[in-house]
């Protein structure tokens, strides 16, 4: 319950946060909405001795779209997330995983960047980032990285996040017109609730939109780290919607084959696999027929 | 001076709660919220085993801490032992912790801070013994033994039977027979217990704290503490929500022995996590149970096996389990029935009462039979409900006198009002509809010790400001609000003249509390009594002024007048201010009480009236299944309440939406999941309650027949409204994919397996379902 006693500094700015950062070693840690950190704070899984809030930082929660490329800071809101016309028209796969986390409140204040830096093999945001070609913009006082979300997240709760640095901003390259995607997570019950076995599937038609030229399908809640299936996007590039359909049942397969659940209080393993070929397939029939009639000529 | 008649001024109308506005508002002081010069706070610590010998506790660290004021362990205790029903308790683990949870010590301390902070400075070397979590496994031979003054861990045993057994399933041509398992779960109330503990310099004991059962918890903690009940005195603000969970616990008794120990009051509070670990939550039961019916579907005969988990003491689990086994023979015209109850001790908390008391697990396996037995006598289940039900004026199998029973209007209203005949006869793959009923009392005799009635006190002030004094406990479910409209009523006042008074065990009448759904009828009855007290001093001095005998003396609508000529009147209040001139101010005070016609069940026979009346419901669910995943969703339901008169119907369909609330979790989500005998989800992330979004539309239906025995006609809800909630939704399950859910709560991974055995439709993605999440 209680908070062990800790210094608290609010950052006016970038190079502020990173230096405090910096000087405080792994003792620092960063505060952003606090949904995580706070909780860890209290049942001592984290014990920092300064904690660097970046809520007064201007700008690092911007939205915008740049030469092709999305750019989300990482202190924006899975509300604004879940709400963002410029989001909801390019990425709407985004904003279906942000509008399933938590409840109103927890949107209101939990950020992307929290959600991704605390590295829950369950968070939400993380299969749709790895589906879309994430990569994350990380800043230290001797400059900026750029890790892809592929990479990203080693194991429940780590990441390749360099020590004293903070994450800035969430880049991937803006899907076409006819692209559509999906995000799919199993709950126990219909709202604020962890998910236990999540699928997120994005795609791309060509240009002349008759086939498949690109595909994303990630899996969060089954496996230490969030992960990509290759295997199953190989089921549907350069194919047809309508042929790529037809691999339905070997999406869901393929995508079951790359998971590694384990048993826990909230569901066997073999419950989850189940979810993941049933939520793969589910996934797939929406967002190829949704390709299929954005082929249409018109 | 008359009775008012129908129709009423204040009884039968919806009215907010009296404090639902400061609720709203953030203005209610709970008991969290309150606090006391020179407070301390108090914390627990907890055996992190959940079967352990204790060898040595080392407190000298944590009494070294600044600002640490006191440390307790068994020996700061009176070593006395003690329980509501039983011997098996003690203040903290003396030899033994017998639960992962179970209080070892407590620290007092000038903050929270410190208090915890002092809890890690206490070291406690422990023996790990065997444990024992299942019941059934605690009372199989060689299982470890929880108290070894018990063996095979039985408890308790209760044995009923009525009429002859086997003839009557001699006489069955259908039978059912299976076994059935629901699970241990959690009242989840909004507010986790909490009190605050202070001792005067005489040694006499204040407790503040939100209690169900303000007196007869004196009784227990007076022999707990060693001294006598008038030395403690009880005071219960408002509070945060019990359904049953919020009667005796070690919460109150370890803050009183840091009080005394610390001379400062000390405040209490139960992290989420604890209320958890050390609450009293709801006895899961094993019930085996073998239902016959002739042809024609008469119920010939009913056979039981209870086997009810207490953890690790009694609190009250030996009377739920009683009442499991025969509670719901007074539903229907049983004729033959049997039942054999064991209560075994286990190593979890201690478990205990939990809206429907032992009546909502045998509920739920008696309307899982009648609906199998209906399948096996191809009848409408409704149709087999009907037949068999309970009618006023009828006598059950225990002797239980029917005075009212709305129980078939209940079915015919809920099945209209749903569609019921269509939906059952047009079956939709994939959905399903099933449909429950159930009894209970309004009151339980032999629950009570003493006596069994309510009693009240009327003040009305010279100001004319009416309040009323009550022994019972409005625990947010609106019983302060009822009671002030029979009062107002009564007088023949607005609502808004009447005021309830906190319940002070120091000022108000001993009431028995509030449990057994008893709280509208006999306190309800109680205050009825205290007002007419009341109204007839006030009758006497409007007599005197008016110059007309006092017989010829109403009041209504604020007026007193004679009732030969009603031009001739007095408003309440120049009455009220007379009455207190004329006595030297002292008020106007009606004391009384109600005596209802219950008797104590013979010790052989058990038989015997246990309740002045008793409430009846049908409730019918709609489900959608998920083929793929086998989850449930629950999308409609009915819900038809016999409540005799709804005193305050807004009230009463707002207890139905809370029992269904409450009965939809259990069914489809809530259970304690104990590994290694730990408890594994002793918080909301994975202790699931339904949220808003998980309830279906509900149609909350009164059924209001004149209860004789009612202040004016009404009977209880609290618990009837959970009762028949999981068998309604399971039935539909049922009809919905052949499935018999015998488990509670349904696990969809095995639902699913379930399905595909018996080759229900699916799990093929043909279908275009939840394509979609829906965002919330
Ligand atoms: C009731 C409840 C329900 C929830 N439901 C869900 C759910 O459905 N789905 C889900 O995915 N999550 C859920 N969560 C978890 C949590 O809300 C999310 O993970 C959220 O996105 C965390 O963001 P935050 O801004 O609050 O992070 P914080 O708690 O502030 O930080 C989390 C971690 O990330 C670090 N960090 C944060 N920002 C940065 C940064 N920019 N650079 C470097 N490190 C950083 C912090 O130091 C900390 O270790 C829930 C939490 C609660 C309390």
């Amino acid at each position: 319950m209680r908070i062990t006693p800790l210094e608290y500094v609010t950052a006016d700015n970038l190079s502020q946060a990173v230096e405090l950062l910096d000087s405080a070693g792994p003792q620092a840690a960063v505060l952003a909405g606090g949904t995580d950190l706070v909780l860890n704070l209290k049942k001592k899984r984290a014990c920092p001795c300064i904690l660097v809030s970046l809520q007064a930082i201007d700008g690092i929660d911007r939205i915008c779209l740049e030469n092709g490329m999305i750019r989300i800071g990482a202190m924006a809101t899975h509300d604004r997330l879940a709400r963002h016309p410029l989001l909801r028209e390019k990425a709407d796969i985004l904003c279906q995983a942000a509008g399933l986390i938590g409840s109103w409140q927890i949107r209101n204040a939990g950020t992307i960047g929290g959600n991704i830096c605390n590295a829950s093999p369950a968070g939400d945001a993380l299969p749709p980032l790895l589906a879309l070609d994430a990569a994350f913009v990380t800043a230290g006082t001797v400059g900026e990285t750029v890790i892809s979300a592929r990479n990203f997240f080693t194991g429940p709760g780590q990441t390749r996040l360099p020590s004293g640095h903070l994450l800035k901003e969430i880049r991937f390259p803006c899907p076409p017109a006819n692209a559509a995607g999906c995000y799919m997570k199993l709950r126990r019950r219909k709202a604020v609730d962890i998910s236990i076995a999540g699928v997120a599937f994005q795609a791309a038609l060509n240009e002349e939109g008759t086939q498949v030229a690109s595909a994303g399908i990630a899996l969060g809640g089954v496996a230490p780290t969030p992960v990509r299936v290759p295997g199953a996007e190989d089921l549907i590039t350069g194919r047809s919607p309508k042929e790529a359909l037809e691999n339905a049942r070997a999406i869901g397969a393929a995508c079951v084959a790359a998971a590694s659940p384990i048993d826990d209080l909230r569901a066997s393993a073999d419950y989850k696999r189940t979810i993941v070929n049933v939520f793969a397939q589910r996934c797939a029939r929406h967002v190829l027929t949704t390709l299929k009639e954005k082929g249409k000529p018109q | 001076m008359g009775n008012p008649a129908p129709p009423y001024d204040v009884v039968g109308k919806s009215v907010p709660q009296l404090a639902a506005r400061e609720k709203a508002a953030g203005l209610t002081r709970f008991v969290t919220d309150l606090s006391l010069p020179r407070m301390l706070h108090g914390r627990v610590l907890r055996s992190p085993h959940p079967h352990a010998r204790i060898l040595h506790i080392d407190t000298r660290k944590a009494k070294a801490l600044p600002g640490v004021k006191a440390v307790a362990t068994w020996e700061d205790t009176p070593k006395i032992k003690f329980g509501p029903r039983s011997e098996d308790w003690t203040i903290f683990a003396s030899d033994k912790a017998r639960f992962h949870g179970d209080e070892v010590a407590a620290v007092a301390a000038v903050d929270p801070d410190t208090a915890e902070e002092a809890l890690d400075l206490i070291r406690v070397d422990y023996e790990v013994c065997p444990h024992v979590v299942s019941p059934l496994a605690a009372i199989a031979p060689g299982a470890p033994l929880v108290h070894e003054e018990s063996p095979g861990n039985v408890a308790a045993e209760f044995n009923i039977s009525a009429g002859n057994i086997d003839q009557g399933f001699d006489r069955a041509f259908a039978v059912y027979e299976d076994s059935y398992y629901t699970s241990q779960v959690y009242q989840a109330y909004m507010e986790p217990m909490s009190v605050i503990a202070e001792t005067d310099l005489s040694g006499r004991l204040t407790l503040y704290t939100g209690t169900q059962i303000p007196n007869m918890m004196r009784m227990t903690y007076a022999k707990a503490l060693g001294i006598p009940p008038e030395d403690i005195r009880i005071v219960v603000p408002e509070y945060g929500g019990a359904f049953g969970g919020k009667m005796e616990n070690n919460i109150h008794l370890v803050a009183a022995v840091l009080a005394k120990k610390a001379g400062l009051p000390v405040k209490l509070t139960y992290t989420r996590h604890e209320d958890f670990l050390a609450g009293n939550p709801r006895v899961p039961m094993h019930i085996d149970i073998r239902l016959g019916a002739t042809r024609e579907g008469i119920l010939t005969a009913k056979d039981v096996r209870v086997v009810g988990g207490a953890g690790a003491r009694l609190v009250y689990s030996q009377v739920i389990v009683s009442t499991a086994c025969y509670r719901v023979d007074s539903l229907y015209r049983f004729k033959n029935v049997r039942a054999r109850g064991i209560t075994a001790y286990t190593n979890t908390v201690p478990t205990a009462c939990y809206r429907g008391f032992g009546n909502s697990q045998s509920t739920f396996v008696l309307e899982s039979a009648m609906d199998e037995l209906a399948l096996r006598l191809n009848m409408d289940p409704a149709e087999l409900r009907i037949k068999n039900g309970m009618g006023a004026g009828e006598t059950s199998v225990h002797g239980w006198k029917i005075g009212s029973s709305g129980l078939k209007e209940c079915v015919e209203k809920a099945t209209d009002a749903i569609g019921w005949k269509e939906k059952r006869k047009v079956k939709q793959p994939l959905k399903g509809i099933g449909l429950a009923c159930c009894n209970h009392v309004s009151g339980n005799r032999p629950f009570a010790r003493e006596f069994d009635g309510g009693s009240a006190m009327v003040r009305v002030g010279k100001d004319g400001r009416v309040m009323v004094f009550h022994g019972e406990s409005d625990m947010g479910q609106g019983q302060n609000t009822t009671f002030a409209q029979i009062a107002a009523e009564t007088l023949g006042v607005p609502l808004s003249r009447v005021h309830v008074a906190q319940v002070d065990t120091d000022v108000s009448p001993f009431g028995l509390g509030s449990f057994a759904t008893r709280g509208t009828l006999m306190g309800g009855n109680g205050v009825m009594a205290a007002a007419k007290k009341a109204l007839a001093q006030l009758a006497e001095t409007a007599g005197n002024i008016l110059c007309v005998p006092p017989e010829r003396i109403t009041c209504r609508r604020d007026m007193f007048y004679d009732v030969d000529a009603p031009d001739k009147q007095l408003s309440f209040g120049v009455v009220a201010s007379q009455a207190t001139i004329a006595r030297h101010g002292a008020p106007v005070v009606g004391t009384g009480f109600y005596k209802p016609p219950t008797e104590l069940p013979d010790p052989e026979t058990k038989q015997g009236n246990i309740s002045p009346a008793y409430p009846f419901g049908c409730q019918i669910a709609e489900v959608d299944i998920d083929p793929d995943t086998g989850q449930v969703t629950v999308t409609r339901m009915a819900a038809a309440h016999d409540v005799g008169r709804a005193i305050n119907p807004m009230s009463v369909e707002g207890q139905i939406q809370g029992g269904i609330a409450q009965g939809l979790g259990w069914t489809l989500m809530e259970d304690m999941h104990y590994g290694q005998g730990r408890l594994l989800n002793a918080d909301f992330v994975d202790y699931i309650v339904p949220s808003a979004f998980d309830m279906p539309k509900i149609d909350a239906i009164l059924v209001e027949p004149e209860e004789p025995n009612g202040p004016y006609g009404a009977k209880g809800i609290g618990e009837p409204a959970l009762n028949p909630t999981m068998a309604a939704i399971t039935n539909a399950i049922h009809n919905a994919t052949g499935v018999r859910i015998t488990t509670l709560p349904v696990n969809p991974a095995q639902l699913l397996a379930r399905m595909k055995a018996a080759g229900s439709p699916g799990p093929e993605l043909a279908r275009n379902q939840n394509d979609r999440q829906d965002t919330h």
